[in-house]
C-alpha cells in the first residue's frame, strides 16, 4: 500500500510539512559498561541525556496552516506559519478581516482543538460563525477584559499546547507586545491571528502583515482584496482578489467537524 | 444501641417489605448457618443467639435472614460517632453500638445533661436506632447504667456512682460472659453483691479484669474517651516565630505544603477540584484564597503557579503568621505514568483546562464563556453564553440541528447596542440612500431587505424592526433597521431587546435608523 505510506505524515487538509533534512548519524559510539559495574543510574542518566540531544537535533517540520484561498496561500509561499503571529490589517470599520481571520481559524481547527477569541468589544456574533465553518464547539470566548489583562490573557492563550488559533482585534499592537506573543506562539505551537485597525506604533515581530479590504468590481459585486504587506516569503507582493464567502461555499459545519477529527488525528505524531 | 446490627440489617432489608417482622443475623459456623443476633421481635418468638438457623425458621415460618456483616456495622457506627460530634468534641466508638461522649462543660450549651442524653437519644431513634443513655462520673458507671438501667435514659449525680451501680448486674462492667457466668455460680446477682466481697481476692479466682473495671466504674481508676478524630479535609499547616512579609518565602512555604497535602493523595490516585490557601495574619482576620481546577489534577506545578498568581493580588506587608493549604472537592484522578525524559505530556484538552483555570484565576470565571446557538429568530436570541466553570471544557459537537442556511445573512460583528445614525431615505418605506456611522458618511450602492423582524407578544411590548443589508460605494456591508413603533409610548420596557434612546415615538412620524451589525 504505497500511497497509504505516502499519506502518512501530515494529512491534514491545508496543513503541508517540509520534510527535514537527513540528520547526522546518532551518537551512540560508547562501549558498554564493564562488568561488574555496580550503580546503572548514571547510565541511564547518560542515556537519557543522549537522547535528549537527538531529540533536541529534531527539529519538528515547519507547519503551515492554509487560508482557505488558494490565491492567498501562493502568494504567502503555502500558507501561513503556525507557531507565529500574523497581522490583519482593518483600516476600515467593515473590512473583511474578521472573516479572514475566521476562515482561517476554521482550518486551524482541523489540526488542533480549540479556538479562543478575546472579545474586548462584546461584538462577537457566534450565528455568523458557523457558516464560515467555526466549531462553535470548540470555541472559547474570553469577554469583558481590556488593557493590560487582555494582553495576559492572549499570552497565557498562545502559550498553551491545546490552541489551534487565538482571533484577538485589537487597536495597536507594539514591539514589545508583539514580541511577548511571539514567545509565546512559538512556546505554544498555536496560531495568532491579531486584527489591527490602528497602524501606528512602529515595527512589530510578526511573520505576516495582510491588509484586508473590501472593493466592489463595476457591477457593485463585493470582492476582497488582500495584500500581503510582509511574510517570510518574502517582501510586499501583488494584491490578490478573492470572493466574499457567500452562501454558495459555505462549508457544512457537520464536515468540517470530520475533517477536524481526522486531522487531529493524523497531525498528533508531528 | 443494643440492636444496632439488626436494626441496620433491617434498613438494608426494607426493599423486602419486612417493616416490623421478626429478623435475626446468621453466620457461617462449620457447615451450617447459626443465628448470632436476633432483633427484639424474634427474641420474643423464642429465638436466641447460638440457635442454627434451620432450628430458627422452623420455629418462626416468615423469618427473615440477614447476614451478619460487622464491617458494615462499624461503618454505621462511624457515620453516627461524626453525627454525634455536634455533642461534644470527644467521641469514642465502642463496637458493637456504643458512643463515649466526653461531655465535660458541653451540657450548658444543651440545657443540662439530662436535656442533652434526651436529645442524644432521640436524636439517635430519630436515625432509626433505638438507644439507651446515661450520664455518669466514669466511662463505666455511665456504660453499665445504658446498658442494664431500670430506664432508657439515666443520670447519675455526682458522686452517687457506687449507689446507681449495686442495683445493677454484674454483666454490666463489660466483664467476659465466662467471668459473669463464675459469679453467678458463686451467688453474685449484681454489683452490690460484688462490691461486698474483700476485693483483695477477687483477682485470684476472676482474673484481674473484674477489679480493674470495677475501679474504672467507681471513678478509682482513670479512664477518658480516646476521641476518634472527625474526617478532615486534606490540610496542612505552617506557622511562622515573627510574621513573613515577603512574597518569595510564603510562595516557598505554600509550595512546601501543598506538596505536603497534594503527594499523599496522588499515592492513593485521588486529586482535588479545589484548593485553599489561608493566611493568617497578626493583627488582622484571616484570608482565604480559593482556586478552582477545570479538572481533577495531579499536576503539582499547575497548582502552584495559580496560587503563585493569587498571591500576587494580596498584600502581604502585614505580616502573615501562618498559612495552611485544604484541598477540597477530592475525587479519584486516575494517575499518569510519569516519563523518564521529560513529564508526560498532557492532552489538548488538558492543556486547554489548565489554561483556563490560569485564566479564569485572573479574570474571574464569567470572563470565559462558550457559545450555544438556539432556535430563535430574533437576532440577539440567536445564541447564548454559558460560563466555562458551568459548561466544562470538553468540546462538542456542533449538532444543534440549525441549518446553516438559516444563519447565512448575519453580521460577524453585532453591536452590543444598536447605534442611532442619521439616515436619508429616497422612497417612504425603503431602504437609505445615505447614512452616517461614527462620524463617516456612507453612500448605499446597493441595499437587500427589508427583513422583518419582530418580538414576540410574550416578551414584553411588541417591536418590530425592518433590518437591510447595505452595501456601501467603500465595498463595506452593514446591517442598519428602521424602528416600527405601531403604538406610541410602548418603548420603555424592551425585555431582552435593548432599550434604545429615541426609540420612543415623540409624535414625528419619522423612521429611525440604527447600525446594528457589520459584516467584516
Amino acid at each position: 500500500m504505497p500511497s497509504l505510506v505516502e499519506n502518512l505524515p501530515h494529512t491534514a487538509p491545508g496543513v503541508r510539512a517540509e520534510i527535514p533534512a537527513r540528520r547526522a548519524p546518532l551518537p551512540f559510539a560508547e562501549e558498554a559498561p564493564a562488568r561488574g559495574q555496580r550503580s546503572t543510574r548514571p547510565r541511564l542518566a547518560e542515556l537519557a541525556e543522549q537522547v535528549r540531544q537527538v531529540s533536541a537535533r529534531w527539529q519538528p517540520p515547519l507547519r503551515h496552516c492554509s487560508t482557505g484561498w488558494r490565491e492567498l496561500d501562493v502568494a504567502l509561499g503555502g500558507g501561513l506559519p503556525v507557531a507565529t503571529l500574523h497581522e490583519l490589517i482593518a483600516e476600515e470599520e467593515g473590512s473583511p478581516a474578521y472573516t479572514v481571520a475566521w476562515r482561517i481559524a476554521a482550518r486551524a481547527a482541523g489540526w488542533r482543538r480549540w479556538i479562543v477569541y478575546i472579545d474586548a468589544g462584546y461584538d462577537l456574533y457566534p450565528p455568523a460563525l458557523r457558516p464560515l465553518g467555526v466549531p462553535l464547539g470548540r470555541l472559547i470566548v474570553v469577554r469583558g477584559i481590556g488593557g493590560g489583562d487582555a494582553l495576559w490573557t492572549a499570552e497565557q492563550v498562545l502559550r498553551s499546547s491545546g490552541v489551534a488559533a487565538l482571533v484577538w482585534p485589537l487597536r495597536r499592537l507594539d514591539a514589545y507586545a508583539s514580541r511577548r506573543l511571539q514567545l509565546a506562539a512559538e512556546a505554544g505551537g498555536g496560531l495568532g491571528l491579531l486584527i489591527r485597525s490602528d497602524m501606528t506604533g512602529g515595527p512589530t515581530f510578526t511573520a505576516t502583515r495582510l491588509r484586508c479590504e473590501s472593493i466592489l468590481d463595476r457591477a457593485a459585486a463585493r470582492h476582497i482584496r488582500l495584500t500581503v504587506l510582509k511574510s517570510r516569503h518574502g517582501g510586499p507582493r501583488e494584491p490578490v482578489f478573492v470572493e466574499w464567502p457567500d452562501a454558495a461555499d459555505f462549508v457544512p459545519a457537520h464536515a468540517g467537524a470530520a475533517d477536524g477529527a481526522g486531522a487531529a488525528g493524523g497531525g498528533g505524531s508531528g | 444501641m443494643p440492636e444496632l446490627p439488626t436494626e441496620r440489617a433491617r434498613r438494608a432489608a426494607a426493599g423486602a417489605a419486612e417493616a416490623g417482622g421478626p429478623l435475626v443475623l446468621a453466620r457461617a459456623e462449620g457447615g451450617a448457618r447459626v443465628v448470632e443476633q436476633a432483633c427484639p421481635r424474634a427474641r420474643a418468638l423464642g429465638l436466641r443467639p447460638g440457635l442454627s438457623l434451620a432450628q430458627a425458621r422452623a420455629l418462626v415460618p416468615g423469618l427473615t435472614v440477614a447476614s451478619y456483616e460487622p464491617h458494615r456495622d462499624r461503618v454505621v457506627l462511624m457515620h453516627l460517632a461524626r453525627w454525634a460530634y455536634r455533642f461534644s468534641p470527644a467521641v469514642e466508638p465502642v463496637e458493637p453500638g456504643t458512643l463515649l461522649l466526653d461531655i465535660t462543660g458541653c451540657q450548658r450549651l444543651f440545657g443540662g445533661e439530662e436535656a442533652l442524653a434526651r436529645q442524644a437519644v432521640t436524636g439517635l431513634a430519630r436515625r432509626g436506632f433505638q438507644a439507651r443513655g446515661a450520664v455518669a462520673d466514669t466511662v463505666g458507671a455511665a456504660y453499665a447504667l445504658a446498658v442494664a438501667g431500670p430506664a432508657p435514659l439515666g443520670v447519675v449525680p455526682p458522686g452517687q456512682a457506687s449507689a446507681w451501680l449495686a442495683a445493677l448486674p454484674p454483666a454490666a462492667l463489660r466483664i467476659t460472659p465466662a467471668v459473669v457466668e463464675k459469679l453467678g455460680a458463686v451467688g453474685v446477682r449484681s454489683i452490690g453483691d460484688l462490691l461486698m466481697l474483700p476485693w483483695s481476692t477477687l483477682p485470684a479466682r476472676f482474673g484481674p479484669e473484674l477489679v480493674r473495671r470495677l475501679q474504672q466504674a467507681l471513678g478509682e481508676v482513670w479512664e477518658g474517651v480516646t476521641a476518634c478524630p472527625p474526617a478532615e479535609a486534606p490540610h496542612a499547616r505552617r506557622s511562622f516565630e515573627s510574621p513573613l512579609a515577603d512574597y518569595v518565602a510564603v510562595v516557598a512555604v505554600v509550595e512546601e505544603l501543598l506538596t505536603e497535602v497534594l503527594s499523599p493523595l496522588r499515592s492513593r490516585a485521588l486529586a482535588p477540584r479545589r484548593i485553599e490557601c489561608v493566611l493568617y495574619y497578626e493583627r488582622a482576620a484571616s484570608r482565604l484564597l480559593a482556586v478552582g481546577l477545570a479538572r481533577a489534577t495531579h499536576d503539582d506545578r499547575h497548582v502552584a503557579e495559580l496560587l503563585r498568581q493569587r498571591l500576587e493580588q494580596v498584600d502581604l506587608s502585614l505580616g502573615v503568621v501562618g498559612v495552611a493549604i485544604i484541598a477540597r472537592q477530592v475525587s479519584r484522578c486516575p494517575g499518569q505514568q510519569g516519563g523518564l525524559f521529560e513529564p508526560p505530556r498532557t492532552g489538548e484538552d488538558g492543556a486547554l483546562g489548565n489554561l483556563m483555570d490560569r485564566l479564569a484565576a485572573r479574570l474571574g470565571h464569567e470572563a470565559l464563556v462558550r457559545p450555544r446557538l438556539l432556535d430563535d429568530h430574533q437576532p440577539e436570541r440567536a445564541f447564548r453564553y454559558t460560563s466555562v466553570a458551568d459548561a466544562g471544557c470538553e468540546p462538542e459537537s456542533n449538532g444543534d440541528g440549525l441549518s446553516a442556511g438559516a444563519l447565512a445573512r448575519r453580521p460577524a460583528r453585532l453591536l452590543p447596542r444598536p447605534v442611532l445614525t442619521r439616515a436619508v431615505v429616497e422612497r417612504p418605506g425603503g431602504a437609505p440612500t445615505l447614512f452616517v456611522y461614527r462620524g463617516r458618511e456612507y453612500r448605499v450602492v446597493r441595499a437587500e431587505g427589508p427583513e422583518r423582524l419582530e418580538t414576540g407578544w410574550w416578551r414584553g411590548p411588541d417591536i418590530r424592526r425592518d433590518y437591510y443589508r447595505v452595501v456601501t460605494d467603500t465595498g463595506e456591508q452593514f446591517w442598519l433597521f428602521r424602528v416600527l413603533d405601531r403604538r406610541a409610548g410602548s418603548g420603555h420596557s424592551i425585555g431582552h431587546w435593548p432599550v434604545l434612546p429615541g426609540l420612543v415615538s415623540n409624535g414625528v412620524d419619522e423612521p429611525r435608523w440604527y447600525v446594528h451589525g457589520i459584516f467584516g
